[in-house]
Parts: structure tokens; C-alpha cells; sequence
């Protein structure tokens, strides 16, 4: 066997150190790249031109889900002029799946209504925010959780850019997530588009495969640019989302973040968590390494100097 | 005062067309029965005119939500005299043609583009008339986007349902008239009631139910 000597140490060392550099740089170059596995997928196109506010989604997302008792009845439109603290739009919380927001821009003589729900994104951030895996992306399109294997850190809450995984505080034991899970269990699996799809009487939810939705979402786009904004918001947005929407205003002004990006949100932490691992496994053996070798020449001699005492001394 | 005048107005025209329809039934009667020779000039003759509203459908009853809403009893004949055919029935426009066999209401597009399926349909034919011949009430089945899949030549791939395209195209003009809440023309049932629940918020409101979980 060949003894490890100083020159091949050293040699091995920086050879490691120099892949080491080389995978780290190399991995966010291949996200980056990274636009949705859209082909299988299946999603849904919001058009909020048609949405009429009867809030007909709300109430089949309630019984589709087996949800509790709302604090008013889905008929009940004064529910458009609540607000939370600061003025808020209502959100998902944690017997609500869906909310439908209405919203008054000036460039319009009507309201317009704004339905939300979780955007089942091509590369969730909850998914990867989660240590223990209790999130899966389905073939399908759905993004999952599963109660049994969550912990409740509460991460995904705090990584979701769309602020949609709210948490069953209600509840003193186990405590679990709760979100839009696109009908998979009962609907989706089985070819069905989820409830509140097949709920609107506008069809201002057009269910399909992700990749057609999107065509039809620029060819509606494309016909009555007198219409809509030129952009379909989800196309792109965090590295593109199951459910699109398309606007006739602004999406800034009916509550959209625009600021959110066009990378997956893992993107932005991938390369420093890399060099997570490369530091935890190889800087210690390589500066233990160092540190050996600069006090090998001490320990010889002490032991040289030990020698010499006990020859003395006997 | 203004519904009993639209009432009203109805009656009489429906009075008109059964009484249009009998006089051209006697008039279809009176021509020569089999083996009589009928001179050249008559079979020359132009061929007994149909008004298009005879073959219309005089109510058309909406029952695909029959589950959360009693079927509605849409009044077609009232519809088709008050806003005309095009306003619904696209692919159609109204002209005045006096040679048109079946009477001069509406003729077929005169877009060439669209013509290039769509000539003969309707009025030409009455089997394409039906809102669900082209906007399918299973719009978002397995099989529907299946068959839209498969099929590359479809030209109108984003065809709106039959739910949708009712709701899209009715409510268009009854919103302008004030009449567009749900149930100004859907009467909910008792299962309606409960997918609604309008029951919700009744009880003395200390029970934590919907509350805001973040």
C-alpha cells in the first residue's frame, strides 16, 4: 500500500477542492435552465374577465373538501367589503381553500373579482422548503401535503410567495397545514377537474392540460388585445405555476406581486446550500490534514527529546 | 306595468304564429294531390315559403343544474322576437333576402373565413342550431380533452361550454337590466341551500370555525 506522504496529500487535497468548485458552480447553471415539466402536467386558466363574484367556487371547494362552516353563507355578498387589519384583501386560511376578492380599478365601470387559491407551482417553494418531504408534486399537477409525516415547522408557510399554506391553530392537538390540494384525492386522480372548476357558471376557469391552457390564455390574448393586459401571469412568475391568470387591467392593481421573479424560489439559496455540504465534509479533514502535517516536525522531535531523556535517565 | 305590457306583447305574437302557422298548413293542403297534371307555370312556382320561427323551439327547458337549481323554463320564442336570432346564434346575420326559402330572418355568416365550415349550417340547416351541437356540456371530462388532444385540426380548441356559454352570452344584457343575481332566474333548491350554506353564521357565533389561520 502506498503511504500517504505530504506531496500526495496536498495533491488530492486541491484536486478535491478544485471539484468541489467546479459542482458548485456548475448546479445553479442547470436551474437556471429549468422551465416546468409542463408537458403531463394539468392546470387551470383564471379569466378574471368572466368571474361575476358569485362566489359558486367558494361554496363547492366547502363541500368538495368537507371544509367547516363558513362565518357567512356563500350568497352573502358583503363579504367583498371586509377587510383584514391594514385594509387586506381576505386570504386562505384554514377552513377556507379559495377566496374570491373583489377589486374597483378605476380604467373599469365594474368590479372586478379575483379568485385565489393555491397556484400549485411547477417548482413549489413549500415542497422545498420542507426537510421531511411531506410535500409531493403529482404527475398530475397538484401539489400534495401529507399530515402524517409534518412536523410543523411551519417553513412552507413562510417560503410560499404566495403567503397560501395557513396552519389549523384552532386545533389543540396535532395541528396540521392546510391548502388547495386541486381536488387530487377525489376529482384530479381520476380525470375530473377540481370542483370549483366545474362549479363556475362562467366558465371563467378553464381546466386542462397546462400547455394548452397557456395557448389559450395568448390566443384569447392575441383576439381581443382591447381586453386584456398583454401577459399572462403565472407563465413565468417563480418558475411558472399550474394555474394561470389573465387580467383586464393591471395585475398590480388587483393584488398580484410582480416583484416575484421569474426563478424558482429555491433558486436563490440553491448555490449557498451547496457549498453546505463541501464545507461540512471537507474542510475539516483538509485543515485537520494542515494542521497535522505543520506539528508533525514538533512531535518528532519532542518525541526525539523524550528519547533522549529516558536514555539519560536510565 | 311594464312586465304585464312584455307579457302581453308575447301572447299576441305567440297568437300570431299559431295563426300564421294554420294558414300556411291550408295553404300547403290546397295544392293538387297525386295524378292530377299540374300545368308548367305552377310547379315553376316558388316553394312555399317556412317562417323560421315556426321550426324554433318555443320554450327550451335548462335543467343540466338541476341538483342546486329548479330547471329553468327559458322562453325562446320570447327571446327570438325581442333581441332577433344573431344576438345568440353566431355564424348568422339577419338580411332581408325575399327569395330566402326559409323567411327572410337571418342568413348564414358572410365572413369567407368562417364560411369555410361554417356555409350551410344555419339557417341551411337546423341540425348545427342547438347551443350544445358546438359548446359541450361535459366541457372538462377526461374524454372531452382527450378527443381535443388527439385531434390536431380542430380549429376552436378554446370552445366555451354549455354552462359557460349560456351564462357568458345571457348575462350580458340582463346585468344591463338589473336582472343578473343568481336566482333572479335560478330558483335554489333545498341542496342548493345547503352547497350555499345558508345556514352558516345563524348560530350564536362563538364557534371557531373559518377562522383566519395564519
Amino acid at each position: 500500500m502506498k503511504s500517504l506522504n505530504r506531496r500526495n496529500f496536498l495533491k488530492s487535497g486541491f484536486a478535491g477542492g478544485a471539484l468541489a468548485a467546479f459542482l458548485g458552480r456548475e448546479k445553479p447553471a442547470q436551474a437556471r435552465e429549468f422551465s416546468g415539466y409542463t408537458n403531463k402536467g394539468t392546470g387551470v386558466l383564471v379569466d378574471l374577465s368572466r368571474c361575476v363574484g358569485c362566489r359558486s367556487c367558494e361554496a363547492a371547494c366547502n363541500r368538495e373538501q368537507n371544509l367547516p362552516e363558513p362565518d357567512v353563507p356563500f350568497d352573502d355578498f358583503s363579504i367583498f367589503d371586509m377587510e383584514r387589519h391594514g385594509g387586506l384583501k381576505r386570504r386562505t386560511s384554514e377552513g377556507v381553500f379559495t377566496v374570491v376578492n373583489r377589486y374597483n380599478p378605476e380604467e373599469l365601470d365594474h368590479p372586478l373579482f379575483r379568485k385565489f387559491q393555491c397556484n400549485h407551482c411547477e417548482e413549489p417553494a413549500c415542497l422545498t422548503s420542507c426537510f421531511v418531504n411531506a410535500y409531493t408534486k403529482t404527475p398530475e399537477g397538484a401539489v400534495m401535503y401529507n399530515p402524517k409525516v409534518c412536523v410543523g415547522c411551519r417553513n412552507c408557510m413562510i417560503a410560499c410567495p404566495f403567503y397560501v399554506p395557513a396552519y389549523s391553530y384552532s386545533k389543540a392537538f396535532n395541528p396540521i397545514v392546510e391548502k388547495c390540494i386541486m381536488c387530487y384525492p377525489t376529482r384530479l386522480k381520476f380525470g375530473k377537474p377540481p370542483a370549483c372548476v366545474e362549479a363556475c357558471p362562467t366558465e371563467a376557469l378553464t381546466f386542462g392540460s397546462r400547455v394548452n391552457v397557456l395557448k389559450f390564455a395568448k390566443e384569447r390574448i392575441r383576439q381581443h388585445p382591447d381586453i386584456f393586459v398583454d401577459h399572462v401571469y403565472g407563465e413565468k412568475e417563480v418558475g411558472g405555476t399550474a394555474w394561470l391568470y389573465i387580467s383586464p387591467v393591471d395585475f398590480k392593481k388587483i393584488g398580484f406581486d410582480m416583484n416575484l421573479g421569474h426563478e424558482p424560489i429555491i433558486n436563490y439559496v440553491k448555490s449557498f446550500l451547496a457549498t453546505v455540504p463541501m464545507v461540512l465534509t471537507i474542510w475539516p479533514a483538509l485543515f485537520a490534514g494542515f494542521y497535522r502535517l505543520a506539528n508533525r516536525k514538533d512531535g518528532l522531535e519532542k518525541e526525539k527529546n523524550e528519547g533522549a531523556r529516558e536514555e539519560s535517565q536510565s | 306595468m311594464k312586465a304585464f305590457l312584455k307579457w302581453f306583447f308575447t301572447y299576441i305574437t305567440a297568437f300570431f304564429f299559431i295563426f300564421y302557422f294554420f294558414q300556411s298548413a291550408n295553404g300547403l293542403q290546397s295544392t293538387p294531390p297525386e295524378g292530377i297534371k299540374v300545368d308548367q307555370s305552377q310547379e315553376d312556382a316558388p316553394a312555399p315559403k317556412v317562417h323560421i320561427h315556426d321550426l324554433m323551439p318555443q320554450m327550451v327547458v335548462l335543467d343540466s343544474m338541476a341538483n342546486l337549481y329548479e330547471p329553468v323554463e327559458f322562453d325562446h320564442e320570447m327571446h327570438a322576437v325581442e333581441v332577433g336570432c344573431a344576438k345568440c346564434h353566431h355564424h348568422i346575420v339577419e338580411h332581408t333576402d325575399q327569395n330566402c326559402t326559409i323567411h327572410n330572418v337571418v342568413d348564414q355568416t358572410n365572413d369567407p373565413f368562417c364560411a369555410r365550415c361554417h356555409k350551410g349550417w344555419f339557417p341551411g340547416s337546423l341540425d348545427k342550431a342547438k347551443c350544445k351541437d358546438c359548446h359541450s356540456p361535459d366541457r372538462f371530462t377526461a374524454d372531452y380533452l382527450n378527443e381535443i388532444e388527439k385531434d390536431k385540426d380542430i380549429y376552436h380548441r378554446d370552445n366555451i361550454g354549455l354552462m359557460g356559454a349560456y351564462h357568458n352570452q345571457c348575462m350580458r344584457c340582463h346585468v344591463e337590466e338589473g336582472i343578473g343575481g343568481c336566482q333572479d332566474c335560478h330558483v335554489r333548491t333545498e341542496t342548493g341551500d345547503k352547497e350555499f350554506r345558508t345556514d352558516a353564521g345563524s348560530s350564536d357565533g362563538t364557534k371557531k370555525s373559518s377562522k383566519d389561520g395564519h
